[in-house]
């Protein structure tokens, strides 16, 4: 079963994504702030990242900047959740593995999950 | 052969101590030596007197000091050499009723007594002409040398008599008159008579201009003489046309007068001066008879006194000539004494008319220069002043000795001179034209003048010597033109501006003085304000309006009068006027008033504002759309978000139902709904307000029931545990306000207390009527507001620096500020970062 890191500062939002990642089979840990992402990053070893863009304190993109791993690590997918994709295009050093609009249908965001697990096999 | 007639004379001033006081030069021969100035008589005349003599001579001393006039001839006995014999003349010189001095003259006729008697009269004239005349005299033989000189003459050449005698005339002539001389010298001697300019020259070199007259003179033993005058006029050579002529006329003739037949012997220059032939025997009584009366008086009065005091007389007199000429002469006379006794008065007539003449023509003319009200320059050819008359220094303040030797022009003109007028003056004189112009000049001490300045270039033959200028001081006349011109101007000017003024839409015009009252005022807004033209004339600018304000105007005004273009705005009884204040400069750059324009320029004011007004709310609504934008792409998606993934989880829990989740989710949706709607509310709301479209509708309800009912639908948002307490804690429950803002800015204010609030917090809404007043507080015991983002509360959008992750737009709290505001009533927030919020509305009711 697969592990999700989910960072999401909407309480209700927060909420409503973990049941739907629970329903489809995914271990879900979440966080409302970017420090505590981080750790979780480490502590849980996700298999993948799910974050807002604007998180209060530490931002979406700075968590994204801030991922630990190296060459060594283990790459794992991500995906940023966002109101707008404005940041995004600002910032020519993020790569995230997929974007998902809010506010987004339950499928969008599952496919979107599926699909960088399927990247990833492929890759591997 | 006989020696050349003589007559030697003494003239002695004595003392009452018997000394001698003052002597003439030339004398007595043997007196000459000794008579001295403080010599005791008794030593200058006791050795030449035999006793009785001196006795008679001490006698005639003391009498003349009693008053009496003495006559007495005495034979002078010299140690060595001849007899003298001399007629002595006492005279008491009076200085009041006192005699201090008396005078003796003595006159040696010892040649007159031994040789000849009865002397000719022709010898007796040339003798007195010599002692009596002023000018230099000299007797020339026929062979051109001189025989005798009087001592004018030795003055005139500086020569001594010795020099002279026995030397030919032609020495003293200039060298290049001398040939013209020796050519005219046989026609003189021949009976020619003439009068010729002649330059003489003195032993030191110096040539002098003389007038020579040339008289022949033969005595009884038909010996020739020439008889020459010596006239110096080289001082006078500037009237030299008039001189020539006063000279051709200057006739000197010679009389004899004896007391006793009272008959006058003529020379032929008598009879020529008095127009008369040798027909005419001249007496006293015919004399008198030539002249007028009063002339006639003097001369008898000054014969009489002559005869019986044996003074010498002098005096001028006019006699009546035919045909109307009208002549001057001068006659002196000198009497010879005998026994004491006068027996005869001769003496000189010379005919001074034209002198006179010329003497009177200029002294009028100097007095006329001298006292004339006009300023008189003159100047040397090259234009520097030798003379200015007394006009010139009243005028100007420069005295003669300041101004010799400069230019007219450089001490009187200045700054404001015109350069066109100084032109033309220089331009012509430098022509040698005569020029006349009204030009500026000024004073030593700097004021100011127009002078008007007749310059004339003055010629003597064809040379420029001087140049005359004339001119009369006519600043006064042109200041009255001035006036009058400017009064004239100023009373169309005043007309014009009356009118203009009377008709000044909105403002005031008027003319201040420098004391800052009005001279002059009009204008539409005087009217406005209640007041009339007449009141304001005579007061200060705002005294009629609004005392205060002087104060605030003054110093503008100042400004103005220190030349200053000034523009200021005043506000005056909710009007704002628009103050122009410009100086009036008539003169030198003198503010004498200062023009002043209010204009109400309130309307523009106002409008202005409007504009400004409506430019700061378009800007706010650009700003407000922007940023509602950027609020809207945040705060609606989250919502959006939110019911999206609630009505997909719903779906999910359809088959099999889970009714419990399906309830929960419906809720979410719901609240997101609601969300949205309030956001969507307040924006509304805001653009309501921002376009003045909210109206105020009061109705009456009980506002305990109100609030009751704002409670409950609260307590469906609130957190966990969190507690909403409400009381009405005093005076009347029924208020009158307007429903529909009073919930918004209630429902507002206690939602912002539960999102800011943890959970298990207490909210505590209180009411209470206060007077006319609807006082709400309502307290939390939530996050708090940071001090610095105090002040900034209520701006739009505005959200406190702890506030991030909380959702919000930023418009409820000014939204509640707008609807209280528009509501007539007033907010207060206090505030303590971590401790909690009260935030107190009070409206009226």
């Amino acid at each position: 079963m697969k592990t999700i890191l989910l960072i999401e500062d909407n309480d209700i939002m927060r909420e409503n994504t973990i049941e739907l990642l629970e329903l489809s089979n995914y271990k879900v840990v979440s966080t409302d702030n970017g420090i505590k992402g981080l750790q979780l990053v480490t502590e849980s070893n996700p298999d993948l990242i799910i974050c807002d863009i604007n998180l209060p304190g530490l931002s979406g993109i700075e968590v994204y900047k801030r991922l630990p791993w190296g060459d060594d690590a283990k790459k794992v997918p991500f995906i940023f959740l966002s109101a707008s994709s404005q940041a995004l295009e600002n910032d020519t050093g993020i790569k995230p593995d997929a974007y998902v609009g809010k506010p987004y249908a339950a499928d969008d965001l599952l496919s979107a999950i599926e699909g960088c697990f399927s990247h990833t096999i492929d890759h591997n | 052969m006989r020696k050349t007639p003589s007559i030697s004379l003494t003239s002695l001033t004595v003392g009452r101590d018997l000394t001698i006081i003052g002597c003439n030069r030339s004398g007595i021969k043997p007196l000459k030596n000794i008579c001295k100035t403080n010599a005791a008589v008794s030593d200058v005349f006791q050795p030449f007197f035999s006793p009785s003599v001196f006795k008679s001579f001490s006698k005639c001393v003391a009498k003349t000091f009693n008053g009496e006039c003495v006559s007495a001839r005495y034979i002078l006995k010299p140690p060595v050499g001849q007899k003298h014999t001399l007629d002595f003349s006492f005279t008491p010189l009076k200085t009041g009723v006192d005699i201090p001095a008396i005078s003796i003259i003595i006159l040696d006729v010892t040649r007159l007594q031994k040789d000849n008697p009865q002397a000719s009269s022709a010898e007796k004239l040339i003798q007195s002409i010599f002692h009596t005349a002023d000018n230099g005299l000299a007797l020339i033989d026929d062979r051109g040398n001189f025989v005798k000189v009087n001592d004018g003459l030795c003055r005139l050449l500086g020569y001594s008599q010795k020099e002279l005698v026995g030397r030919p005339y032609i020495q003293v002539v200039a060298a290049d008159e001398r040939k013209q001389v020796l050519a005219l010298q046989q026609q003189f001697f021949n009976g020619k008579t003439d009068t010729l300019e002649r330059q003489i020259m003195c032993k030191n070199g110096k040539l002098l201009y003389c007038y020579v007259t040339n008289n022949l003179l033969v005595d009884n033993d038909n010996k020739k003489f020439l008889v020459k005058t010596f006239r110096d006029v080289t001082e006078s050579r500037k009237y030299k046309d008039l001189l020539h002529q006063t000279a051709s006329l200057t006739k000197t003739g010679g009389f004899e007068f004896d007391p006793v037949s009272k008959k006058f012997i003529w020379t032929d220059e008598l009879y020529s001066i008095y127009g008369k032939n040798k027909e005419f025997k001249p007496t006293l009584p015919k004399m008198l008879k030539l002249y007028n009366e009063a002339d006639a008086f003097t001369i008898k009065a000054a014969i009489t006194n002559a005869v019986k005091t044996g003074n010498k007389c002098s005096f001028e007199c006019r006699p009546k000539m035919t045909g109307g000429v009208s002549k001057w002469l001068y006659v002196s006379g000198i009497p010879l004494v005998k026994n004491g006794k006068v027996v005869k008065i001769i003496g000189t007539v010379r005919d001074v008319t034209t002198e006179k003449i010329v003497n009177l023509e200029l002294r009028k003319l100097s007095l006329v220069a001298q006292k004339t009200n006009s300023a008189v320059i003159i100047t040397d050819n090259r234009g520097n002043i030798e003379w200015v008359n007394e006009s010139f220094t009243r005028l100007t303040g420069y005295s003669p000795s300041e101004v010799a030797g400069v230019s007219p022009g450089k001490l009187l003109q200045g700054k404001d001179t015109d350069k066109t007028s100084v032109k033309k003056i220089k331009e012509h004189l430098e022509r040698k034209l005569p020029v006349s112009e009204i030009i500026k000049n000024y004073k030593k001490d700097g004021t100011p003048f127009w002078i008007n300045m007749s310059i004339v270039p003055v010629f003597e033959g064809r040379q420029l010597v001087n140049y005359v200028g004339v001119g009369s001081d006519i600043t006064d006349l042109l200041n009255a033109q001035e006036a009058e011109k400017i009064n004239s101007s100023l009373q169309q000017k005043q007309e014009l501006f009356l009118t203009m003024a009377q008709n000044f839409p909105d403002g005031i015009i008027g003319v201040l003085d420098k004391n800052f009252k009005y001279v002059f005022v009009g204008g539409a807004e005087i009217a406005k304000l209640g007041l009339q033209q007449d009141q304001l004339v005579g007061e200060s600018v705002f005294d009629n309006l609004y005392t205060k304000k002087n104060l605030e105007v003054e110093p503008f005004i100042k400004r103005a009068f220190n030349g200053e273009k000034i523009s200021f705005e005043v506000q005056l009884n909710g009007n704002i006027y628009a103050i122009n204040a410009v100086p009036l400069v008539y003169e030198q750059g003198r503010v004498e008033q200062v023009l002043l324009v209010l204009f109400n320029i309130s309307k523009q004011k106002k409008a202005e504002e409007e504009v400004w007004k409506a430019l700061k709310r378009q800007t706010e609504l650009t700003e407000l759309k922007t940023k509602f934008v950027s609020i809207a792409s945040h705060e609606f998606r989250t919502p959006l978000s939110v019911a999206l993934s609630s009505i997909d989880l719903i779906l999910k829990y359809t088959d099999p139902p889970d009714i419990e989740k399906i309830n929960k989710h419906i809720a979410r949706v719901r609240t997101a709904v609601r969300t949205l709607t309030d956001i969507l509310n307040d924006f509304l709301s805001i653009g309501k307000i921002e376009d003045g479209k909210v109206k105020i509708i009061k109705t009456e309800f009980n506002i305990a029931v109100f609030c009751e009912q704002l409670i409950e639908e609260a307590k469906t948002m609130e957190k966990n545990a969190q507690h909403l307490i409400y009381e009405h804690e005093a005076g009347e429950v029924t208020v009158n306000i307007d429903r529909q803002p009073l919930r918004h800015i209630v429902m507002n204010l206690l939602t912002n207390a539960i999102k800011y609030s943890a959970e298990g917090k207490r909210i505590w809404l209180t009411s209470a009527v206060v007077g006319h007043n609807l006082l709400l507080i309502i307290r939390d015991e939530g996050i708090g507001i940071p001090e610095h983002d105090q002040p900034h509360l209520f701006d739009t959008f505005f959200r406190a620096s702890n506030t991030s992750n909380i959702q919000g737009t930023g418009m409820g709290l000014h939204i509640v500020k707008r609807y209280t505001t528009i509501m007539g009533g007033t907010i207060r927030v206090n505030s303590m970062e971590n401790e909690g919020t009260t935030v107190t509305v009070m409206l009226p009711c």
